[in-house]
């Protein structure tokens, strides 16, 4: 099986230096990696989500690698009034923000017929509710400031549907088509958004498939490969420069392909799409 | 059994005329409808569909003795006028003149169905420059000439009204080993969306309806083996029929589609959503390698 080569840095150093970068979903191992991107090339970082462990452990990481300290804040996006208190900090922390990024993806797997209610609020209210949470002060507080601002969510590959993860799903069709809407109206205030739909990742331990068929979903994609986690956050490095200016209320889907072929089933496969070949 | 009463892939005639329809008797008793291909596969059903609701037809295609057949057949079910231009949409001179002979003969024309189209399976690596250029030649070249020919028409009468249904192909998950023909469908798709917003002032409607694997004499284009694994190209997991697309085309014909422009409706089974297409057998790249 191919695997990917390693490649040289795509951005020039310190690419991104200066630029006050508010991260939410520092906590998995996609917000980490973005984290890193972008810190390595002189971002100056916020970074929230929902477990202090983690993001501390991203803080350290971010340390390690000569990218400067971060502030960190926990946050539960799906509390309205925490998030924008959240917002409020990381804003006072670097004196402004440039660019927000949404990494956070909470998951809960299921039949749809077998979805516990807590478990479609679960992801719905974080993933979708929570982007709301967030752009929405962000963007009053770049409004009333005058300054120029730029969204940068990532999201599910929903676009084929996601069986077995209807609440995931739909969160992730909610924030493109929100990011879609906001990105007109709130270009008169110079501010961009858009989404990054990121496919399966090597080392990204925030996909439980169920045991055995991590292997085939890894290869779910006409590449029949998983992407890395430097894939996406290239992606997001991308759409957050100057480079993408041009660029607003757009998918970028990092997938292998897999929007056109593939499938991935994060509960077992139902015998009725085990394909006779 | 591949017999003259009963062919090997879609309906026979007999069914075909009695297919169930969820549309009413008399639904299009004064309207003249033009129909492209229509002398075999889903263009007859289309063409079938709308005699036994009352249209007075026009069918044009490339053989004369299928169409002479087809004609017949729909006399029977409407008691309407039928008029038969045997010629290839390939041709702009011949399109313009079938056109002008189906004013003539009618009157006018209330809507268009773009139904002439086709493709072959192949690796992309072995079309040749003829392959291609037949397969856009058709759907692409052919379909355009028809909906210009008609909404100059439309427009030179003053009539305020026309409606244009070209069925393209359900493409947006890509049609592998049919590149030709993804790339003609796809065009055809936006050039429709092109075409409602500059003719929306004229009153001139333009749709598509986009099929998946529906089983129709079509299939005899290709390899039986392939064919078997068809129905697999879907969620459902069946293939669709004739009268899948022609009651799609009749939506947007009809009053039901009176607010519809511009969109393309894909009649697909889930396709769009999950299942593997190889129409050319699929490669072993692409065989399953995880657990079942």
């Amino acid at each position: 099986m191919p695997e990917p080569s390693p490649r040289p840095a795509l951005f020039a150093p310190g690419a991104h230096a200066g630029r006050r970068v508010v991260l939410a979903g520092a906590d998995n191992a996609i917000g980490r990696a973005i984290a890193l991107r972008l810190g390595s090339l002189g971002a100056r970082l916020a970074l929230g989500g929902a477990d202090a462990g983690a993001l501390a452990d991203c803080a350290a990481a971010l340390r390690a690698a000569g990218a400067g300290a971060p502030w960190t804040g926990p946050v539960q996006l799906a509390h309205a009034d925490e998030a924008a208190r959240w917002v409020d900090a990381a804003w006072a922390a670097l004196g402004g923000c440039d660019l927000l990024v949404n990494a956070t993806a909470r998951r809960a797997p299921a039949r749809a017929l077998d979805m516990r209610l807590e478990d479609w609020r679960a992801v719905v209210d974080t993933n979708f509710s929570g982007a709301w949470h967030l752009v929405l002060p962000m963007a009053q507080r770049w409004r009333d400031s005058a300054a120029p601002g730029t969204i940068v969510s990532v999201i599910a590959p929903f676009q084929r549907g996601m069986p077995g993860a209807a609440n995931e799903g739909a969160a992730a069709a909610g924030v493109l088509y929100m990011t879609k809407t906001i990105a007109v109206e709130w270009a008169a205030y110079r501010i961009r958004a858009n989404c990054v739909a990121a496919g399966v990742l090597a080392g990204s331990e925030n996909q439980p498939w169920p045991p055995g068929d991590a292997a085939a979903i890894a290869e779910a994609n006409p590449m029949r490969r998983a992407g890395t986690l430097d894939d996406v956050a290239d992606a997001v490095a991308f759409l957050g420069s100057d480079a993408a200016g041009f660029v607003t209320g757009d998918l970028l889907t990092v997938d292998g392909g897999g929007v056109l072929w593939g499938e991935t089933w994060p509960v077992a496969k139902p015998d009725f799409f085990k394909v006779r070949t | 059994m591949n017999t003259p009463t009963r062919p090997k892939f879609g309906p026979a005639d007999e069914a075909l005329a009695t297919m169930p329809t969820v549309y009413r008797d008399g639904l299009f008793d004064g309207k003249v409808v033009l129909v492209s291909g229509a002398g075999s596969g889903i263009g007859k059903a289309i063409a079938f569909l709308f005699a036994r609701l009352g249209a007075t037809l026009a069918i044009c295609g490339r053989k004369p003795e299928k169409l002479e057949d087809c004609a017949e057949k729909l006399r029977a079910l409407s008691g309407k006028p039928v008029s038969v231009h045997p010629m290839t949409i390939r041709d702009p001179l011949m399109v313009d003149a079938m056109l002008t002979e189906v004013w003539q003969a009618h009157g006018g024309l209330d809507v268009l169905v773009n139904n002439a189209g086709g493709q072959f399976a192949a690796n992309a690596f072995d079309i040749s420059p003829k392959g291609w250029h037949a397969v856009i030649d058709t759907n692409l070249n052919g379909t355009w000439y028809m909906m210009q020919g008609a909404a100059r028409r439309w427009v030179a009468e003053g009539r305020r009204g026309g409606n244009i249904i070209t069925i393209t192909a359900a493409v947006e998950r890509s049609l592998t080993q049919m590149t030709h023909t993804t790339a003609s469908r796809g065009a055809v798709n936006m050039l429709s969306r092109t075409l409602a917003l500059e003719w929306a002032e004229h009153g001139i409607r333009v749709n598509c309806v986009a099929p998946g694997t529906i089983e129709s004499t079509g299939f005899h284009n290709y390899n039986e083996s392939h064919v078997e694994h068809f129905a697999l190209a879907n969620a459902m997991q069946k293939t669709g029929d004739v009268q899948d697309t022609a009651e799609a085309v009749v939506y947007l014909a009809g009053p039901s589609g009176k607010y519809l422009t511009g969109v393309t409706l894909p009649v697909e089974g889930g396709l769009l959503l999950w299942g593997e297409f190889w129409p050319a057998g699929r490669p072993a790249w692409f065989a399953p390698r995880g657990p079942a």
